[in-house]
C-alpha cells in the first residue's frame, strides 16, 4: 500500500515537471499543423522569406495567438515554410531559444512580440548580424540594421471603440438595453501608460460624438482576477452604465459575464470576445465589438517587404488604424446587433485617422498627472 | 457621483457578501487544519484546483451538483497526497505545501490544455453554474431583501458551514480529539489517539472545503475556469484564519473585514482617488488586524498570569 502511493506520488510529481516545463512542440494554428507545403511561388518571383515564431503561449486567446496566426498568414499567402515554437511561462527561456535558432541560421525571419524581449533581441542582433529579427509591440532604438521593430497606436483604437460606446448609450431607441444616463464604463487591468493611452483615446472618441457623455475609469490592477473584473463591471452598471470596455485580459472576462446579468453592453480588446463566446450567444450578443491589434497582418506584411527587396530591417513603425494592424472586430455579431449607421460612422472615423483630420490623443509623452485629470474630468 | 452614495448602498453590502463567500470557505479549511497543528499552505491549490474539476466535471456529467461532488472528492484525494507526503513521507510541511501551490498552478493549466487545448481559460467548455437562491418572504422586504436575497447558494452554505465546523471542533469528541493532536500530540498518542490518522482526516476536510470554495469561484461568480484565478484568495483566508484566533466564528468576521475592504478598495476606484491607494486598503487592514489581535491575545495571556 506505502509502496503504491508512494509511486502515485512520484507520478504525480513527474507530471508537474512536464506541466511546469512548458512544450517545446508546434502548436495546432487553425487550418492544420504541417509546416505548409504551401503553393510554390512562380520560378521568377523571389523566393519567400521562411518564418519562426517565438511566443510563450501559443493558444492565449490573445496577443500570441495573434502572432502565431501571422506564421501561418505567411505560409498560406506567400508559401513561407513558418514554424511556431513555444517556450512556456518560464521567460528565462527565451534568450537560448532564440539563440538556438540563430546559431542554426535555418530561419529567415525570427519573430517574437512584447515589450519584455527587446533585451534579447537587441543582444541576438549584436551576436548573429546575419540573422533577421522582427519584435513586435516594442520599440527597438539601438539601430541594429537586421531588427525590425514595430509598436501601436492602441489610442486610435480605443477611439473607435469610444466613438461606438458613445452612439450606444445615447441612442435609447435603437439600442435595446441602452439607458437615459450617458455614462460608459472603462475597465483596465492597471493603471499604466501603456492602458491610460487607450483611455485617453476612448475618451476623445466618446466626446467627439457627444461631449455630455461620461467615462468612468477604473483599474483591477490584476490581469488574471476574474471576479474581481466582474464586481468592477457591476459597481459601474449600477452607477447607470449600460456599456463597459474591458482592457484588462483575463480580468476583463469577468465584465463579459456581469453584461450578460444584466444586460448591459461590453467592447473587449485584443482578442475577438464576442467570438470566444460564440457558443453562447446570450453573452455574445451584449459584446458589441472588440479592439483587435492584428499581429498576423502586421508580419504578413514584413515578410512580403522583405520578399520583394524592400529595406524594411533596421527601422521602426508605429502603427495605427491606418495601416490595417488596428481596428474593430467585424464578425457575425458585431453586424447583427450594431445598427449600420454605426457603422457607417466608425468607417468615417477610420478614414479620417488615416488621412491624418482627426488626430487621436496619446499617454505616452504627458506627464501622469495630466493624463490623470484627463481621465477625472470625463467621470461623472 | 460621490463616496457616500456608493457605499451606504444595499448593493453595496451586497457586493461584500459575494467577496467574503470564497475567503469564508478557505478560512474554515484553514482553522480545521491549524487546529490539528499543521501548518497548510496548500489551501490555495487546493481551492484552484477545484475550481478546475468543477468547470470540467460537470461538463462531463451534464450536472453541476454532480460536477461539484466530483469536485470536492478530487480535491480529497489531492489533500491525500498532500498530507501523505507531509505525515508519512515526513516531507517539511512549509515546504510540502508551497511546492503543491506552484505545482497545481502549472498543473491546472496543464490539465486545462489537454482538455481544451487552450491554456488560459474554458470557455470552450459548456460547463454548468450552480444555482442562485431567492430567500422566499426576505426577498420582498427592501433593503434586506437587497443584501441577504438572491446570492450563489454556496454562500448560503457557507453559513452552515461555519456552524458545522464550529459545533464539529468544540461541541463532538472528533473535535476534541483534532484539537488535543494539535496541542500536544504526544499527550493524544498517550490516550491512544492516531495521531496521524487525525491529521490525515483534518487534511481531507479541509481539502474538501477549500474546493467548494473553488467551485463557487468557477461556477457561480464566474461560469468558467481561468488561470490563476483564486488570485491568493487561499492565503487570505489562512490569514483570517489567524486572526480570528482560529475558530469559524472569529475567522468568519475576520474573512468579512477582508471581504469588506476589498469591496471599499474596488467601489472607490472607480471614483477619482489614486489606484496605488485603494489597492493598499486591504493589505493595511490586515496588518492592522494582525497587530490588534496579537497585542489583544497578549493582554488575555498577561492576565492569565497574574492570576496565577
Amino acid at each position: 500500500m506505502k509502496k503504491l502511493l508512494s509511486i502515485i506520488l512520484a507520478l504525480v510529481l513527474v507530471f508537474s515537471l512536464v506541466a511546469c516545463g512548458g512544450s517545446n512542440e508546434e502548436p495546432t494554428p487553425s487550418g492544420g499543423d504541417t509546416p505548409a507545403p504551401a503553393p510554390a511561388p512562380a520560378d521568377d518571383g523571389p523566393k519567400p522569406p521562411s518564418v519562426c515564431v517565438v511566443v510563450g503561449n501559443a493558444s492565449d486567446k490573445s496577443f500570441s495567438e495573434s502572432l502565431a496566426r501571422g506564421a501561418a498568414l505567411c505560409g498560406t499567402e506567400i508559401g513561407s515554410e513558418y514554424k511556431v515554437i513555444e517556450f512556456g511561462s518560464d521567460e528565462t527561456k527565451m534568450l537560448p531559444t532564440l539563440e538556438d535558432l540563430s546559431e542554426d541560421g535555418k530561419w529567415d525571419i525570427i519573430a517574437v512580440a512584447s515589450y519584455s524581449y527587446v533585451e534579447y533581441i537587441e543582444a541576438c542582433a549584436e551576436k548573429y548580424p546575419d540573422q533577421h529579427y522582427v519584435l513586435f509591440d516594442a520599440a527597438s532604438t539601438a539601430g541594429y540594421p537586421n531588427v525590425y521593430s514595430a509598436d501601436y497606436k492602441g489610442n486610435e483604437g480605443a477611439y473607435l471603440a469610444g466613438a461606438l460606446a458613445a452612439m450606444v448609450t445615447t441612442d435609447t431607441e435603437e439600442m435595446e438595453y441602452a439607458n437615459p444616463e450617458k455614462v460608459v464604463g472603462w475597465v483596465g487591468g492597471m493603471d499604466m501608460t501603456l492602458i491610460n493611452d487607450f483611455v485617453l483615446g476612448f475618451i476623445q472618441g466618446a466626446h467627439d460624438i457627444d461631449p455630455e457623455v461620461k467615462v468612468i475609469t477604473s483599474y483591477t490592477n490584476s490581469f488574471g482576477d476574474t471576479a474581481k473584473g466582474k464586481e468592477l463591471a457591476q459597481i459601474m452598471i449600477d452607477a447607470g452604465c449600460d456599456l463597459v470596455y474591458n482592457g484588462a485580459g483575463g480580468a476583463g472576462m469577468g465584465c463579459l459575464e456581469a453584461g450578460k446579468e444584466n444586460h448591459t453592453y461590453s467592447i473587449g480588446t485584443d482578442s475577438d470576445q464576442a467570438m470566444l463566446f460564440a457558443d453562447d450567444p446570450e453573452k455574445a450578443n451584449l459584446i458589441l465589438a472588440s479592439q483587435l491589434k492584428s499581429l498576423d497582418i502586421n508580419l504578413l506584411d514584413v515578410a512580403t517587404r522583405y520578399m520583394n527587396g524592400e529595406d524594411v530591417f533596421g527601422h521602426h513603425e508605429n502603427l495605427g488604424v491606418a495601416s490595417g494592424v488596428i481596428c474593430l472586430s467585424d464578425n457575425e455579431f458585431t453586424k447583427k446587433n450594431v445598427p449600420a449607421w454605426m457603422l457607417e460612422k466608425i468607417n468615417e472615423l477610420s478614414d479620417k485617422i488615416k488621412d491624418g483630420t482627426i488626430v487621436v490623443e496619446s499617454a505616452y509623452g504627458q506627464d501622469d498627472a495630466v493624463v490623470h485629470e484627463k481621465i477625472d474630468a470625463a467621470r461623472p | 457621483m460621490n463616496v457616500a452614495s456608493l457605499i451606504f448602498t444595499p448593493k453595496f453590502l451586497a457586493t461584500i457578501i459575494r467577496m467574503t463567500t470564497p475567503l469564508i470557505y478557505a478560512m474554515l479549511a484553514a482553522v480545521i487544519v491549524n487546529r490539528a497543528g499543521v501548518m497548510n499552505l496548500a489551501v490555495e491549490s487546493t481551492m484552484l484546483t477545484g475550481a478546475l474539476l468543477g468547470v470540467l466535471f460537470s461538463t462531463w456529467t451534464k450536472s453541476a451538483w454532480l460536477g461539484f461532488l466530483l469536485a470536492i472528492i478530487g480535491c480529497v484525494l489531492l489533500s491525500l497526497a498532500i498530507g501523505y507526503a507531509a505525515f508519512v513521507l515526513k516531507a517539511d510541511e512549509s515546504l510540502n505545501g508551497v511546492a503543491f501551490n506552484l505545482m497545481m498552478q502549472g498543473g491546472t493549466i496543464f490539465i486545462l490544455y489537454l482538455v481544451t487545448g487552450s491554456k488560459g481559460m474554458s470557455n470552450d467548455l459548456q460547463s454548468k453554474v450552480l444555482p442562485k437562491w431567492d430567500i422566499p418572504i426576505i426577498k420582498d422586504i427592501p433593503f434586506i431583501g437587497t443584501v441577504f436575497s438572491g446570492h450563489y447558494l454556496l454562500t448560503y452554505i457557507a453559513v452552515i458551514m461555519v456552524i458545522f465546523v464550529h459545533v464539529l471542533i468544540f461541541r463532538t469528541k472528533f473535535g476534541l480529539r483534532l484539537r488535543l493532536v494539535g496541542e500536544n500530540p504526544q499527550a493524544a498518542e498517550s490516550v491512544g489517539i492516531n495521531s496521524q490518522k487525525m491529521k490525515m482526516i483534518a487534511m481531507c476536510l479541509a481539502g474538501g472545503i477549500s474546493a467548494i470554495g473553488g467551485c463557487f469561484m468557477s461556477m457561480g461568480y464566474v461560469s468558467w475556469f481561468q488561470s490563476g484565478m483564486t488570485a491568493g484568495r487561499g492565503f487570505i483566508g489562512m490569514a483570517s484564519s489567524t486572526l480570528g484566533g482560529n475558530t469559524p466564528l472569529g475567522g468568519s468576521l475576520a474573512s468579512f473585514l477582508f471581504g469588506t475592504a476589498d469591496a471599499i478598495a474596488i467601489t472607490l476606484s472607480t471614483l477619482s482617488i489614486p489606484g496605488e491607494f485603494v489597492t493598499m486598503i486591504p493589505y493595511v487592514v490586515t496588518v492592522i488586524g494582525l497587530v490588534v489581535s496579537s497585542s489583544l491575545s497578549g493582554k488575555a495571556g498577561k492576565r492569565k498570569g497574574d492570576k496565577k
